[in-house]
């Protein structure tokens, strides 16, 4: 007579599964934050009581001026791109100017500056922006946690 | 018929036989030692290291960073005395020492002045909700070259604090 054998219950062990899925996460984490940091680290101005909040933009031409440490800017980069004088930073912006037209888009420029740099290095920038078509420009600045609305409300 | 083994005699037999009722046989005498849980403590600290990477990764230590939308005067990028409406606020920015702190605040053809841009807010709403302005009026934001971004910055802001909507950066 053939002898039956009764299956033995398999005892799974989960503890590396939960560490294979936990690095698993943390990796397309990680991942995904150096994706979207295309902003250079730079300390924006940090406005008493500040209205800056965050916004979503369709279209946008980032500009970013990266302090030198002693006021100045050690590097202007538009989009992707580094400009070596404002003729280059008001091309660029034409020509980005230029492709979001041809799709029928509005283009946002955000003026991303350390907050040491100072007004002589910005202001030729946004004059720069304005010969370039471009209105609508954005400050970046630190925002708070309580939205604007909230803050003003009662005033 | 003998198996070669004594048989213990029971209590009533070693009475009669005079003897004293043996004390009752030990149940047990063997216990076994405890053993000793050691639970494993590999897996606990992968899975403590792992939490402790995600919550590292996934905590944002940075100040949040926002917007202030603005709009530049066409072609020119700050305002020239061209374009300005017949009663602008213009908001005077100067630094006067190489501290970041020595700068100066002052609101044109007021009397009284700011000392801060808390103090600058207040006085640009007091001013809108005079009958002299409104929302729509222009605030132009004027500073010398060697003054820090974060002060312009500021004073954009406190003139969004005070609800203007037609803010820009001039030339003096």
């Amino acid at each position: 007579m053939a002898r039956r054998y009764e299956p033995k219950p398999i005892d799974v062990n989960l503890t590396p599964m939960i560490d294979v899925t936990f690095l698993l996460i943390i990796f397309f984490m990680i991942v995904s934050q150096i994706t979207q940091s295309e902003t250079d680290p730079i300390h924006v101005p940090r406005p008493t009581n500040s209205q800056a909040r965050e916004l979503k933009y369709a279209n946008k031409l980032i500009i970013t001026l990266v302090h030198d440490g002693e006021g100045g800017v050690a590097r202007y980069k538009v989009g992707s791109r580094l400009a070596r004088d404002m003729e280059v930073v008001r091309t660029i912006a034409e020509e980005s100017r230029r492709s979001a037209e041809a799709l029928g888009e509005r283009l946002d420029v955000i003026v991303r500056a350390d907050r040491d740099v100072r007004y002589s290095y910005v202001r030729p920038v946004l004059e720069a922006i304005a010969k370039a078509g471009l209105e609508n420009v954005n400050l970046a600045a630190e925002a708070t946690s309580r939205a604007p609305a909230e803050t003003e409300e009662g005033a | 018929m003998s198996d070669g083994t004594r048989k213990r005699p029971s209590a009533e037999q070693a009475r009669t036989a005079g003897f004293e009722e043996p004390p009752a046989r030990r149940r047990s005498a063997h216990v076994e030692p405890r053993r000793l849980v050691q639970p494993n403590m590999t897996p606990m600290i992968d899975v403590v290291f792992n939490l402790l990477i995600f919550f590292l990764c996934t905590g944002n230590f940075n100040q949040p960073e926002g917007m202030l939308p603005s709009r530049l005067p066409k072609h020119h990028g700050v305002a020239t005395g061209d374009e300005l409406p017949a009663t602008p606020i213009r908001i005077v920015l100067r630094q006067y020492g190489t501290a970041d702190e020595d700068y100066m605040i002052r609101i044109e053809q007021r009397s009284e002045q700011p000392s801060d841009f808390a103090g600058l807010a207040e006085m640009l709403r007091g001013l809108r909700e005079s009958t002299a302005f409104n929302a729509e009026s222009q605030v132009i934001v004027v500073a010398d070259g060697n003054v820090r971004w974060d002060h312009l910055v500021n004073a954009f802001n406190a003139a969004l604090v005070a609800r203007f909507k037609n803010i820009t950066f001039g030339t003096k």
